[in-house]
């Protein structure tokens, strides 16, 4: 057996397997690895700068915080209003809630014969801010809301920067009702003034003129906002509970307090929409069944049969 | 002389080169949950914090969260997945090596990690801990396409 060749022609040098026409041939040179690490020190020093410039422009400049006012509901917030479980409104019950005002007039329908609920108010109005909570859970029994957006009463009001949502931009769909809403104005003033949203039609005006006055509200209360008419059944001028329990709260702190029935905000927004189901289930005739039919919504709609209708037909 | 094993160039090039996949598939893995949160409309849940600073529920949600109506954890999905194929195939394509190719590949992308970082300071108001992990791997890769871009002869 011939020894192994110690003497065997030199190899031809293998190109690199990361070589290309693109790529020069790598070999291992102190200075060229150490010129790399430099760009590379480098071009991290440079992002690192420009992302604590941004982070120190944002601490040190005197923009108010940002909000995240005008941003979709986050699907957490939405998912606790619209999926409030059964025990949970059974618990809390009429709550803290005022009742509405009766009205007993023909039932207001759409063309399509959907019941038609009417709500006006606006986005500054901390009142409108508290009474959109329970509207939406109310309504999100009967129907399915789309494209609401978070919202805050005025900074400059009473209950300031009260957490809220707004109407504007959104979508109600319901086999049974038709919800009407607008907002008459902004939040934030321009030239001293709140700037105006959506104006009112002739219809809104007149359920307004109508149901928002004597006697259905004190004088002193007349063309109050928010202002809401369960299909001329009922209606509610002013929030149904005290602004308050909202104040310095977020809005995913809010939500996540509905499923804490002792809670206030739970008793407050969960009550409300109990008294608001009630309301919408006298109108559609106690229907869906697994909404009216619930113990609370029954003994609550009996409770609203026994208001005394406020004023008389028209 | 014959080596048995490829010179330490080819071994540092070797690893940028597998650091830079790993960064790229872990980005399409963290892409694809965050694209899965957004299109399941939240029965994905976010396994994150939702108030105060850190609330990935509202900034994966917001108007920012999209970009000319595509979800931007989609175009994270295309842009990881866009990476990992030209790391993959750039033995076979020449075009595909090209350093300038994954400068500018990379540099978009941080161009892009810098306007989600200013919607999130500046309009939004919170920060998402899984979007800044993102981030992260997206500066990543245009480091290591920076040092693989540098010939070393």
């Amino acid at each position: 057996m011939s020894p192994p060749s110690t003497s065997a022609a030199p190899r031809p040098e293998r190109r690199s397997i990361r070589s290309s026409p693109t790529r020069p041939l790598l070999r291992s040179t102190g200075p060229a690895r150490a010129g790399s690490r430099r760009l590379v020190a480098i071009a991290a020093a440079v992002i690192v700068l420009l992302l604590a410039g941004l982070v120190a422009a944002r601490l040190l400049t005197n923009m108010s915080p940002a909000t995240p006012v005008g941003q979709p509901v986050p699907p957490s917030v939405m998912r606790a209003l619209t999926s409030v479980p059964s025990a949970d409104f059974e618990a809390v019950g009429r709550g803290t809630s005022n009742l509405p005002t009766a009205i007993r007039q023909p039932l207001a329908r759409t063309a399509d014969g959907r019941l038609l609920v009417t709500y006006i108010g606006a986005e500054y109005c901390p009142f409108c801010a508290a009474e959109r909570w329970p509207l939406i859970v109310a309504l999100s029994r009967f129907g399915q809301f789309s494209g609401l957006q978070l919202s805050q009463s005025a900074a400059d009001d009473v209950y300031p920067s009260t957490p809220t949502f707004t109407f504007v931009g959104a979508a109600y769909t319901s086999q049974l009702i038709t919800f009407d809403a607008v907002e008459t104005a902004g939040n934030v003033r321009q030239n001293g003034r709140y700037p105006p949203l959506q104006a009112l039609n002739p219809r809104q005006e007149q359920l307004l003129r109508t149901y928002d006055a004597p006697p259905y509200v004190p004088t002193n209360s007349a063309g109050a906002i928010p202002f809401l008419d369960v299909s001329n059944l009922y209606s509610v001028t002013g929030a149904s509970f005290d602004p308050g329990v909202l104040q310095g709260r977020s809005w995913e702190t809010i939500a996540a307090t509905l499923t804490q029935s002792d809670s206030p905000q739970a008793g407050a927004i969960l009550g409300t929409a109990n008294v608001l189901s009630a309301a919408i289930c006298q109108a559609t005739d106690s229907q869906p069944a697994e909404v009216c039919g619930s113990p609370t919504v029954q003994a609550l709609s009996q409770t609203l049969s026994q208001l005394p209708a406020a004023g008389a037909r028209p | 002389m014959h080596h048995d094993r490829p010179p330490p160039a080819v071994m540092r090039s070797l690893d940028l080169h597998a650091a830079a996949a790993l960064l790229s598939l872990v980005g399409v893995i963290v892409s694809v949950y965050l694209s899965a949160v957004d299109l399941s409309q939240g029965q994905v849940p976010l396994a994150c914090a939702n108030s105060g600073l850190v609330n990935c529920d509202l900034v994966t949600s917001s108007a920012q969260s999209r970009l000319g109506g595509v979800p931007v954890a989609l175009l994270g999905v295309v842009w990881f997945a866009g990476m990992f194929g030209l790391l993959a195939f750039e033995d076979r394509l020449r075009l595909l090596a090209s350093p300038a190719l994954h400068l500018a590949w990379t540099g978009v992308g941080v161009l892009m990690v810098f306007y989600l970082v200013y919607a999130e300071l500046f309009l939004i108001g919170a920060v998402c801990v899984w979007c800044t992990v993102v981030h992260v791997l997206v500066i990543g890769l245009f480091l290591l396409a920076v040092a693989r871009s540098q010939p070393t002869t």
